[in-house]
C-alpha cells in the first residue's frame, strides 16, 4: 500500500515536471534545435525505435563483455588479496584510492590501445566494474564472522570446499552490492568510450544527432539510454533475488 | 575406558602491546571416551581459548593437547559460540553441512540427517531457515548438526547462553535426550553451574584469569536429573563455594 503511493507520488512529480516542460517549450517557442518537447522526443522514440535498438544491442553488448571481465577479474583479485596477506595490504589503498581515478578520462587511451572496436569500450565497462566489485568482494570475504568458519576448520575441512561451502556464499551480497554500483556506471563509461571514437553504439549516435542539431534524436538516445540502465539495475537485482530467494 | 581428549601443562598467552597476556597457566586433565566433562569458571577466564585448543585452532605455546593420540585438528566437532548456522541454508541443509565438510553427501546421508531431526523433534523444522526460527530451535539445530558430523569428540562453547531461562531448561533437557542416544565425549564449557551439573559426568571449575584448574566434581547422579534435587543443589553450592574461594 505504501509502496503504490510512493510510486504514485513519483509518477506524479515526473509528469508534473514533463508538463511544465512541454509548457515551457510550447509557450516561450524554443526552437526543437535548441530544446525539443517531450511530446517530439516520444515520437522521435517511436520513429527511430529500431535504430535506438541497433545501436543499444553493441552498448549493451560492450557493457555485458566489461561486466564479465570486471566481475572475474575483481573477484580473482579480491580472492588473491584474502589469501595472500602482504598482497592485500599493499592492494588495499589502492583499491580504495582507485575510486578517485576518473575512469572517463582514461577513456581516450583505451582507444588509442585497443582500436575503434567494441574492446576499448567494453575495457572501460569493465574498469568501471572491476574496483567496486573487488573492494566489496573482499571486505565480504573479510567480514566472514569466526562463528561461521572455525566449525568447519575443526573438522579440518579444506580451504577450497570452506571458501565454496562458506565464504563465497556469505560474501555474495556484498559483491552484488558492488556490482549494483558498477552495472549503472559501466553503462556510462561505455557510451562515453563511444563518444571518444566509434562507429555504433548509443554514444556514437548521440555525438551524431547532437552534430546534425537533432537534439530530439539525442534526446531519444538518452532515454534508450536510461531505460537500459534501469533494466541493468532491475537484472542485477533480480540475479540477486533469484540467489537469495529464501535467505 | 581410553582417554578421548587429554591435555597435559597447557600454557598460552596472548601477545598485547604491554606485552604477553597469560590466559592459561598449566591447564591438565583428560575426559575418557564416552564421557561428558563441564567446564565452568568466571567469564573472561579462558574457558573458549581452551576450548579452541582442544580444538586444534589454537597452539598452546607449552604443552601438549591429544585426541585419541593424536594431534586434535580434524578429529573434533567443535561448536562455536554464538549464531553458527549458515544462514542461505535450511535446517536440514545446516545438519548435512557437518558431512559435507568431509566431501559428497549422498542419499542415504541424507535420510539419517532426516531421522535425525525428526528422533528429536524437528522434523516440522528441516525446511525451515535459520531467520525463521527460535533461538532455542536454532540452537537445538546447530547443536544436532554438531552431533551429526562423524567426529567422536565434541566442544560446545555456551552453546546456550543467549537463551531464557525457561527455553534454557528445556533445551539442557533435550540435550540430556540426544547425548544418551548419540552417544559421543562431549566437552561443554559454561557460565551456569545448574546446567553442568544436569548433564554432566563431571565438572571442572577453572580459577580466573590465568586459568588453572581449580577442581573437579564428579557427579555420579541418575539421569534425568531434577535440578530440584537435593545432591544437585547441595554440588552446586560447593562448586560456587570453590569458585569463589578460586577468586581470592
Amino acid at each position: 500500500m505504501k509502496k503504490k503511493t510512493e510510486f504514485l507520488q513519483a509518477l506524479l512529480i515526473v509528469a508534473l515536471i514533463l508538463g511544465l516542460w512541454e509548457g515551457a517549450v510550447r509557450v516561450l517557442r524554443f526552437p526543437p534545435y535548441v530544446l525539443p518537447a517531450p511530446t517530439r522526443i516520444f515520437v522521435t522514440f517511436i520513429q527511430d525505435f529500431s535504430l535506438l535498438l541497433y545501436h543499444s544491442s553493441l552498448t549493451l553488448l560492450e557493457v555485458g563483455l566489461g561486466l564479465g571481465m570486471g566481475v572475474a577479474l575483481g573477484v580473482a583479485v579480491a580472492l588473491a588479496a584474502f589469501y595472500v596477506r602482504p598482497l592485500g595490504r599493499a592492494l588495499t589503498p589502492f583499491l580504495v584510492g582507485s575510486q578517485v581515478i576518473p575512469v572517463f578520462a582514461v577513456a581516450p587511451l583505451f582507444v588509442l590501445w585497443f582500436g575503434f572496436g567494441i574492446w576499448p569500450k567494453a575495457a572501460v565497462a569493465a574498469m568501471i566494474v572491476f574496483f567496486p566489485v573487488a573492494v566489496n568482494f573482499l571486505d565480504g570475504l573479510q567480514a566472514v564472522g569466526p562463528e561461521l568458519v572455525e566449525f568447519f576448520q575443526a573438522l579440518g575441512t579444506p580451504e577450497p570446499r570452506l571458501l565454496r561451502m562458506v565464504r563465497i556464499p556469505a560474501a555474495l551480497p556484498f559483491l552484488f552490492s558492488g556490482l549494483r554500483i558498477g552495472a549503472t556506471l559501466a553503462l556510462v563509461g561505455a557510451t562515453v568510450g563511444e563518444w571518444v571514437g566509434a562507429s555504433r553504439g548509443l554514444g556514437y549516435l548521440m555525438i551524431q544527432a547532437n552534430a546534425r542539431l537533432r537534439l530530439d534524436r539525442v534526446f531519444a538516445a538518452i532515454l534508450a539510454l536510461s531505460l537500459l540502465g534501469l533494466g541493468l539495475f532491475w537484472a542485477v537485482g533480480a540475479l540477486e533475488r533469484l540467489l537469495f530467494r529464501r535467505r | 575406558m581410553r582417554e578421548a581428549l587429554k591435555l597435559s601443562q597447557v600454557h598460552f598467552s596472548f601477545p598485547t602491546p604491554t606485552g604477553p597476556l597469560s590466559v592459561l597457566a598449566g591447564v591438565s586433565f583428560a575426559v575418557r571416551e564416552g564421557e561428558w566433562v563441564s567446564i565452568v569458571g568466571p567469564s573472561g577466564c579462558g574457558k573458549t581459548t581452551l576450548l579452541r585448543i582442544s580444538a586444534g585452532l589454537l597452539f598452546p605455546q607449552h604443552g601438549t593437547v591429544e585426541v585419541f593420540g593424536r594431534p586434535p585438528r580434524g578429529q573434533v566437532a567443535y561448536m562455536p559460540q554464538g549464531e553458527t548456522l549458515l544462514p542461505w541454508r535450511t535446517a536440514l541443509g545446516n545438519i548435512l553441512a557437518a558431512r559435507e565438510a568431509d566431501g559428497r553427501v549422498d542419499y542415504q546421508t541424507r535420510q539419517e540427517a532426516l531421522a535425525l531431526l525428526a528422533q528429536f523433534g524437528l522434523e516440522k523444522f528441516a525446511k525451515a531457515f535459520p531467520h525463521e526460527l527460535s533461538g532455542g530451535m536454532r540452537q537445538r539445530v546447530a547443536l544436532l548438526r554438531t552431533f551429526f558430523a562423524n567426529r567422536r569428540v565434541l566442544l560446545l562453547d555456551e552453546p546456550l547462553g543467549a537463551l531464557d531461562a525457561l527455553t534454557r531448561a528445556e533445551v539442557q533437557d533435550w540435550l540430556v535426550d540426544v547425548w544418551q542416544s548419540v552417544r559421543k565425549t562431549v566437552v561443554l564449557v559454561t557460565h551456569d553451574v545448574e546446567e553442568a551439573l544436569v548433564i554432566s559426568d563431571r565438572v571442572l571449575t577453572l580459577t580466573p584469569r590465568p586459568a588453572r584448574l581449580a577442581a573437579a566434581f564428579p557427579v555420579e547422579l541418575p539421569r534425568p536429573r531434577e535440578r530440584a534435587h537435593s545432591q544437585v543443589q547441595a554440588l552446586r553450592a560447593a562448586i560456587l563455594h570453590a569458585l569463589a574461594e578460586a577468586r581470592q
